[in-house]
């Protein structure tokens, strides 16, 4: 019944698409830019995927940091992916070279290829996004309910809990919560979960308040189930639905806040490629190299308002005060 | 100036990282890739043939701020370039030939067993308020700063063979000394002298007049907009006010943390002089209308860059090892890409060009086979075949740190990283905030850092090499070598510069064999100044603003307090 709603919002759908292009780009990473071949052929042997699967001939070679400068000899192969550089694969020789037929979105200030960096940086931004806001869901699940449901004292004391981290700008506290910490992008995504649990904990809050004066729970009781079952089991599942919808948003405030940290140097370690580090590069040589400001910058645009519109679309399809409104 | 390099050797180690863009020669590969014209690059001099004149104002860029302005208690280089438009030391050095000359002082003496030194004072130097300068200003400074409750031990472990300073009378100081050692004079010359009558009531370290400091230099501080700019101006009772001198009426410094919004401000005519990185020579500001705005000098930099090894560390306690390092790390093709070709390769802890340096050193080149070789006589293997070396069940795997001011640095590190990769050596690069990788520099909690020293003009290695330095100290890669440690200690004591530098040679010789370090590169700056500021030269270490002036018909301040 929400998709039916959903599929005649189109703006919701494109999103829904270009969310699904980039899921499928950061998925695919390996094989759409990579100087890792796909399969190839040497020492008379057929390697499927050495991109993804480490095979413990090539690394006795230390062939995987050394594939840029790989050729095959007479009587091997390789197909390589389409983009065929790694993102970290530097080249003094071609430095802040433009867009160009071989490097389709240019260089950047080591010559590495900007297309290459954008595609693993996709990964980067996504998993950041689905990590972090699935640690936001789960918290704000787990303390929503055992405020809304418990009420008396466990919902004050969440609740307290709930203003404190309002009250605390969040992207100053996860700047200063990450300059403690060794960088890395478990710390970014577990960081900005973390801290962006109080809504989705307000929401569950809220409906678990109505949910619970609602008829069915009454019955359960009657019935004899016991409290935990009654609220995991029949009233989380109708308090969901506003949560997806903040989910969603979240998603695209989680990409904005790792680029945000990227820029600011607060991300992933170099020389991780991720968006938000693009552009912090794009910093320096932002009056000539436009590639470098202008690819990522749309990326990240594109992507968060994709979520947006996402959102909002699910939003308005699980309403049904909207349904039919339109 | 020698008080810089006790001061920078802390800080030193943030500026030359901060700004470190700089130059060897311009080769022929940077006229190629961008058509530089290189007419009008790289003067040496400009408008030296006119007579100075007064007037006009300088305004020129601070890349940060200083906490507070004390030439005692600062430790940065900022505060340092600051102060020395503010205070007067006894001594002075010409910056052409490097020997001392009178300043505060017009004469002095040095007793035959190098043990005292006297000092007479001129009678007509007066601190900016008016008191005069006497002899016990001189003695206040210098008992201020051996005071164990001063927080300057920076510059206190260069006067720890000073025993006493005695007033013999208003006009007249002496030193008495310990031990001999060849520094003294011109750590006793160039320190600068605070008054007795300001600095001696409270608590010295948080003095009020740390932020409004008081002393006999050519300038005294106008004005000081946190956040915004200092001004600088003439010291009404400044004793070579009949010379002409100083010649600007107002020194301005502009606090601008960002390199592109300091170049804009520069193109607008808001700066007189400012230091640019090669990108910005070869993209920016290549163009005929900037040139006949501004001069370009191009000279090097009195400091270097390099990776220190943990040599506590297994991985790094074979010098074989850290040679095959050296070996991967590509400094040919970084000088050429990442500095434009603005940067010289070093092999040791002098300023090449200099008679100290030992240019027989030559230059290790980059060559992964070499390292291979070397890595496999250190046993360094991939015994089991997964793509990284190992000895004895450990991974070849480090960690390398830097300050995350420096984009360059961490360039650097990311070509090293891959050329590692490339041999089986995992290198992690770490970019921490300055205060905290000063921090584990100090607690000797570092695989290998990426850092940079600057380099007085009469270097000492004693403070960075001697073992005695090693447990608490800047030797922190632990380098202990017996002999090196008797050539140090020799040429402390050792007043002939010939024989000193014929000592300095073998020490630069045992660390090249050891490689504590991997020598990078001694930068040099691109200064960019407005051309109507005449008087410039370039001087072995760098140039000398306290010449510089503007011809009377070209000047654009012409408001002044006088």
């Amino acid at each position: 019944m929400v998709w039916s709603e959903f599929k005649k919002n189109k703006m919701a759908m494109c999103g829904l698409v270009v969310i699904f292009f980039f899921g499928f780009i950061a998925t695919f990473a390996p094989f759409i830019a990579n100087d890792v071949p796909i399969v190839m052929k040497k020492n008379n042997r057929i390697y499927l995927f050495p991109n993804v699967i480490k095979y413990s001939d090539l690394l006795s070679e230390n062939l995987y940091a050394n594939f840029d400068l790989w050729k095959p000899a007479p009587g091997e192969w390789c197909i390589k992916p389409i983009v065929p550089f790694g993102p970290l694969r530097q080249n003094l020789e071609v430095v802040l070279h433009p867009p160009n037929r071989i490097h389709w979105l240019g260089t950047d200030d080591r010559g590495r290829d900007v297309l290459s960096r954008m595609i693993w940086g996709a990964r980067l931004s996504l998993s950041v996004g689905f990590v972090s806001v699935g640690i936001a869901v789960l918290m704000g699940i787990v303390l929503g309910s055992l405020a809304g449901f418990l009420g008396s004292w466990v919902d004050t004391v969440v609740l307290r809990l709930i203003e404190l981290m309002l009250v605390i700008p969040t992207f100053f506290l996860i700047i200063t919560v990450m300059a403690f910490l060794p960088p890395s992008v478990w710390t970014i995504m577990v960081v900005i979960g973390l801290t962006s649990w109080p809504g989705v904990a307000r929401l569950v809050r809220g409906e678990f308040l109505r949910q619970r004066e609602m008829e069915y729970v009454l019955s359960a009781k009657v019935l004899g189930l016991s409290g935990i079952r009654t609220m995991f089991r029949h009233v989380l599942p109708n308090a969901l639905g506003p949560v997806y919808v903040s989910a969603t948003f979240g998603l695209a405030g989680a990409i904005l806040m790792e680029s945000g940290l990227s820029f600011l140097g607060f991300g992933a370690p170099p020389p991780t490629p991720s968006w938000g580090e693009l552009l912090k590069q794009s910093q320096s040589y932002v009056d000539f190299a436009w590639w470098l400001v202008l690819f990522p910058g749309l990326a990240i645009f594109i992507t968060v308002t994709a979520f947006n519109l996402v959102g909002e679309g699910l939003r308005d399809a699980m309403d049904p005060r909207l349904r039919g409104g339109r | 100036m020698k008080v810089i390099k006790i001061k920078t050797v802390i800080i030193g180690v943030l500026i030359p990282l901060v700004l470190l863009f700089s130059c060897a020669n311009i080769n022929l590969d940077l006229v190629n890739s961008s058509q530089v014209e290189l007419s009008g690059v790289g003067l040496s001099e400009f408008g030296v043939d006119v007579s100075p004149e007064q007037g006009d104002w300088l305004i020129m860029r601070l890349s940060a701020e200083m906490p507070h302005l004390n030439p005692l208690t600062s430790t940065d280089a900022y505060s340092s370039l600051v102060n020395s438009w503010l205070f007067d030391s006894l001594l002075d050095r010409n910056p052409a030939t490097l020997e001392l000359e009178p300043r505060v002082a017009h004469k002095w003496e040095v007793s035959d067993d190098h043990l005292i030194y006297t000092f007479y004072l001129r009678d007509d130097v007066l601190f900016s308020d008016g008191h005069p300068l006497t002899a016990r200003d001189v003695k206040f400074t210098f008992d201020k700063l051996m005071d164990p409750l001063t927080d300057a031990p920076h510059l206190k472990n260069y006067f720890i063979d000073v025993e006493r300073c005695e007033v013999v009378d208003d006009y007249t100081v002496k030193y008495y000394c310990k031990k001999p050692y060849y520094q003294h004079p011109v750590m006793l010359g160039l320190l600068e002298i605070i008054p007795e009558h300001i600095y001696g009531k409270g608590d010295f370290n948080n003095h009020p007049n740390n932020r409004k400091p008081i002393g006999s230099g050519p300038y005294m501080l106008s004005e000081w907009q946190t956040g915004l700019q200092l001004v600088l101006k003439r010291n009404p009772y400044y004793w070579r006010k009949n010379e002409k001198m100083p010649h600007f009426d107002r020194i301005v410094y502009q606090v601008i943390l960002d390199d592109n919004a300091s170049l804009l401000k520069l193109r607008r005519g808001e700066l007189d002089a400012l230091t640019i990185r090669p990108e910005d020579l070869l993209r920016r500001v290549n163009s005929e209308k900037f040139r006949n705005q501004f001069n370009i000098f191009i000279y090097p930099r009195p400091a270097y860059s390099y990776i220190g090894w943990n040599m506590r560390r297994k991985v790094f306690s074979d010098s074989r090892v850290r040679k095959a390092l050296t070996m991967l790390l590509n400094r040919r093709k970084i000088v050429e890409k990442v500095y434009y070709g603005m940067a010289e390769i070093i092999e040791s802890p002098f300023m090449p060009n200099t008679p100290e340096y030992h240019s027989g050193l030559s230059i290790i080149p980059f060559s992964p086979d070499g390292a291979k070789k070397l890595l496999e006589e250190a046993g360094w293997l991939d015994s089991d075949r997964d793509g990284i070396r190992d000895k004895d069940g450990e991974k070849f795997y480090f960690e390398v740190m830097t300050t995350n001011a420096n984009p360059v640095a961490e360039k650097i590190l990311t070509i090293f990283q891959e050329d590692l990769a490339r041999v089986g050596i995992v290198m992690q690069i770490r970019l921490l905030e300055w205060a905290s990788l000063l921090e584990r520099v100090d607690s000797r909690n570092f695989d290998a850092v990426l850092m940079g020293w600057q380099m007085p003009p009469d270097p000492d290695p004693y403070q960075v090499w001697h073992s005695s330095q090693s447990e608490k100290g800047s030797n922190f890669v632990g380098f202990v070598n017996k002999e090196a440690d008797e050539l140090i200690e020799n040429g402390r004591v050792c007043f002939d510069r010939e024989e000193r530098i014929r000592l300095y040679r073998r020490f630069q010789e045992i660390v090249y064999e050891e490689q504590p370090y991997t020598f990078l590169f001694a930068p040099k700056a691109i200064l960019v100044v407005d051309k109507r500021v005449h008087g410039i030269r370039i001087y072995p270490f760098g140039v000398y603003e306290r010449e510089w002036f503007v011809p009377k018909s070209l000047q654009k301040y012409t408001y002044s307090d006088d």
